[in-house]
């Protein structure tokens, strides 16, 4: 097939010195790489958000009016929704920040009434789905002076639902047993 | 008996992909034919190997053998038949499964297809396709088996293993079908029974470029010949990652409930990624073909491509980055870091030896700004650009932060929000104005001629606009910008077409049709230009002009937002086949008095969880989407609906379709497949019969 199609008539390579040629596209790229680093480092100011644990947010009074970004296990008891004025309430757990079985910290969380627990409200939001005990809830907004997280932002994952559970241990008996 | 079978067929293509890579291996360095006969055979078997494996599982899904593991924790009895086969890419161990089984499809098809052609790069191709195959065998073997069972050992304690323990029993049916887990609702869904394996598609279509690029590192065959090869194969794999990502985001649009569909998060950024690179390489490709320039850069390219699948398949799976995707963490995290970079490492190395042994120097030099190959790497750049600034985001600021700052920094949606705009406002001017330009050189009067007629028509457009009462000036910039791509496509299209016309006399339709038939690369592209223009004026309707209310209103009563109007009708519930219950409203829209649409806006519950199903009434001019969110308890006299206005966001999946023709105009070969198939296989008889 006619793989030369794109041909367009070309006028003959090098009518200017090739040094000057050189430093147009040492110049050009210069300057396209100054825009693009100016972007991502002014992108990275007004978008870095500190990714906290509720004890490290609690332990720190510098971080209350300041926006982050935090993780905690959902108290399924404690969710209030008012779903005409768009109102969410609820109270997360601390999970540690390293964790290798997410389901079983957020098990162990809920069922620990010492962990640190964080009053939350969102505003003008619909009530996600996923949003239920035990799930791992991931807030960005802010700590007011009253104590409560302030989140603009919720992002669920339920970890335990799918894939990590298995059989609890009454699923049979060996007949030897 | 199924998991068995299932499991040994896992197993034996497992084997003869490392038997392919060792046989490749030492047929290509010592130049025996037969040995590299062997490694291409053993290559074959692993695609009939894992269909079977695939099938087996399958098989379990449907046939409901619970004590299989996986079929458990996707699947339980009210499961319908079409979600148990589905179900097959519902979670990490089968869908590794369909996964290898996809890799084993495409490199097998690549040794068919361009066995006689390219003889000297086969016995790499080889190599890199099964050992990328053999890797992924091997996690789901030792990391991620699809056909572990549960068993009660004598102690009582229950166990998953793929082989039965000393003493087991396998639990009684009845209660692991009581107990089976079901497939999350979230995956119900049309654009997510596709997604997946189009994803999938795309994934491992591009190990496809990669392994050629490598065996012309690996043979010293450092020709065209490796990108003649595989130019389709990366566009078949581009088309696919494409395809995936737009179902992705229809269905985020229709079942995340919040109006939109695409959210930066990390695993949509990590799909993306490889798209973004993948497009940069198609472009500079032709550069190489046409002037032999960029042939390290493009080297570079395939590998960057190659190692943002892996990199994107680990970033997805091993729980690395916290994300809306609920994957469990997982084990197989360190074992694919280990792989991609390894994989890194190898094919950097070998392209450093062939330049440092200045084989890779190219035949051309730059020599004007103003000519195809500049504005081609300048869309490179741009490319690449973007890649980088999006890896950042999603992935380098939190893993550099926690690295070496002690703390964890992540990046919102405002740091996306602000960085891509320009950036893809570049790369469509840049669509626009490189494709009029010439090789070599272009001046500067010869490109404001043949962008004059574009132009104007753009100002046309962007002037309409403003009269039909568009004030907000990013909209009409944006508009401007990504208009002028979509006219230089279609006044490209009519030049071509017309000049066939006045020289050969050939009617519009005629003109038109021989205009793709014969130069389909090229045409193809500018209708691929066009969808995403498309996509371009849906992403910015959708984005810009979005609106949004929420109201509490009585039976009979109505809301209203902009010029529309919706009344609220009645509550009724349902029992659906899977036992789920539904509670749905009726609503009817109604806009300049006129009753448009009903809808049934619902809650679906599911023992696992609600789900909001929005209803939503779409036109090319927007979506009307409606959410059910909450209503008077017993009397349902009241409810709580959240609507949006979704202005142009159709375009989006219009554009895909638009995107989708021209690919395949593209890709279309100009010989039947068959044919080539058959020329393999009579070369095949041939020196078999010489042998």
């Amino acid at each position: 097939m006619a793989q030369a199609t794109w041909e367009k008539p070309s006028v003959s390579a090098s009518d200017l010195p090739r040094s000057r040629g050189r430093l147009k596209f040492l110049i050009g790229g210069a300057l396209i790489l100054a825009a693009v680093v100016y972007l991502v480092v002014s992108g990275t100011m007004a978008g870095a958000r500190y990714y906290i644990t509720i004890d490290e947010l609690k332990a720190n009074p510098s971080y209350v009016g300041q926006t982050v970004r935090i993780s905690g296990a959902v108290l399924g008891d404690s969710i209030f929704y008012d779903s005409e004025n768009l109102i969410i309430e609820f109270t997360i757990s601390h999970i540690p920040a390293e964790v290798n079985n997410l389901a079983l910290a957020l098990y162990e969380s809920v069922n620990n009434p010492n962990m640190a627990r964080l009053p939350v409200r969102v505003e003008n939001q619909v009530k996600p789905d996923l949003l239920q005990h035990e799930a791992q809830a991931i807030l960005t907004g802010q700590l007011g002076s009253d104590g409560v997280f302030h989140a603009s932002e919720l992002l669920l994952k339920c970890p335990s639902r799918f894939e990590e559970a298995g059989p609890d241990q009454s699923i049979g008996q060996h007949p030897g047993a | 008996m199924i998991a068995e079978i299932g499991l040994t067929t896992l197993f034996a293509a497992f084997i003869a992909a490392l038997y392919a890579v060792a046989a490749s291996v030492y047929g290509g360095r010592t130049h025996s034919e037969g040995w590299v006969r062997s490694a291409r055979n053993a290559a074959l078997a692993t695609f009939p190997l894992l269909a079977i494996s695939t099938a087996m599982l399958l098989v379990g899904l449907i046939n409901q053998q619970y004590q299989i593991s996986y079929v458990w924790s996707v699947t339980d009895p009210s499961t319908p038949f079409f979600y148990r086969v589905t179900a097959l890419w519902g979670a990490q161990q089968g869908s590794l499964l369909f996964w290898s089984l996809l890799m084993s499809l495409f490199a097998v098809s690549a040794l068919l297809l361009n066995w006689r052609s390219h003889r000297r790069l086969m016995p790499y191709v080889i190599a890199y396709t099964m050992a990328t195959l053999a890797f992924f065998l091997g996690l789901s073997l030792f990391y991620e088996n699809p056909f572990e069972r549960f068993w009660i050992l004598s102690n009582n304690e229950v166990v998953r293993t793929a082989f039965i323990p000393a003493n087991a029993v396998p639990p009684s049916s009845v209660r692991l079908a009581e107990t089976a887990n079901g497939l999350n609702p979230l995956l119900r869904h049309f654009g997510m029974i596709i997604h997946p394996p189009m994803l999938y598609l795309g994934f491992v279509g591009f190990v496809i470029p990669f392994a050629f690029a490598m065996a012309a590192l690996a043979s010293g065959d450092l020709s065209t010949n490796w990108i003649n090869a595989t130019r389709r194969w990366a566009l078949v794999a581009w088309l696919f990652l494409g395809l995936g990502l737009i179902l992705g985001g229809r269905w985020a649009y229709d079942v995340l409930g919040w109006g939109g569909y695409w959210g930066w998060d990390p695993v949509e950024n990590a799909a993306f990624l490889p798209w973004l690179i993948g497009t940069a390489f198609l472009h500079s490709v032709m550069i190489q073909q046409k002037r032999g320039m960029l042939k390290v850069w493009n080297m570079f390219l395939v590998i960057g491509t190659f190692s943002a699948v892996i990199f994107g398949t680990f970033a997805t799976r091993s729980g690395l980055i916290d994300s809306v995707h609920s994957f469990a963490r997982s084990e197989i995290g360190f074992p694919m870091f280990l792989f991609w970079a390894g994989m890194t490492v190898v094919s950097v190395g070998l392209i450093l030896w062939r330049w440092n042994r200045g084989e890779l120097k190219d035949e051309h030099q730059f020599t004007h700004v103003l000519s195809r190959e500049s504005l081609f790497v300048l869309n490179n750049v741009i490319f690449v650009a973007l890649f980088l600034a999006i890896f950042w985001g999603s992935f380098g600021a939190p893993i550099v932060s926690e690295l070496f700052m002690n703390t964890s920094i992540t990046l919102g949606t405002s740091y996306f929000m602000q960085v891509t705009p320009p950036l893809f406002a570049a790369l469509y001017i840049l669509m626009g104005v490189a494709p009029l330009s010439a090789w070599g050189y272009t001046s500067l009067s010869r490109l404001g001629r043949a962008l004059a007629v574009p132009c104007l028509l753009t100002l046309a457009f962007v002037a309409l606009m403003f009269i039909g009462g568009m004030r907000t000036p990013v909209a009409l910039v944006g508009y401007g910008i990504v208009g002028l791509a979509g006219f230089v496509a279609l006044y490209e299209i009519y030049r071509g077409a017309a000049a066939r016309r006045r020289g050969l006399g050939e009617t519009w339709p005629r003109a038109a049709t021989a205009l793709f038939a014969r130069n389909r690369r090229r045409y193809g592209g500018y209708v691929v230009h066009l969808g995403i223009t498309i996509i371009g004026i849906g992403v910015i309707g959708s984005t810009l002009f979005q609106q949004e209310t929420q109201r509490t209103i009585s039976l009979g009563e109505t809301l209203r937002i902009a010029d529309y109007e919706l009344r609220y009708d009645g509550f009724t519930e349902a029992i659906a086949e899977d036992g789920r219950l539904m509670q749905i409203t009726d609503v009817t829209v109604i806009r300049g008095g006129q009753e448009i649409a009903q809808l049934r806006p619902r809650i679906d519950r599911y023992p696992q969880q609600p789900m909001t199903i929005a209803g939503a009434h779409s036109t090319l001019e927007n979506d009307f989407y409606v959410l059910l969110i909450g209503w008077e308890p017993v009397s349902h006299t009241t409810a709580t609906f959240k609507v949006y206005i979704n202005p142009l966001v159709n375009l989006v999946w219009w554009g895909g379709l638009v995107l989708i023709l021209g690919t395949l105009i593209a890709a279309w070969p100009a010989e039947p497949l068959a044919i080539r198939v058959e020329e393999t296989a009579r070369g095949r008889g041939r020196a078999g019969a010489a042998a």
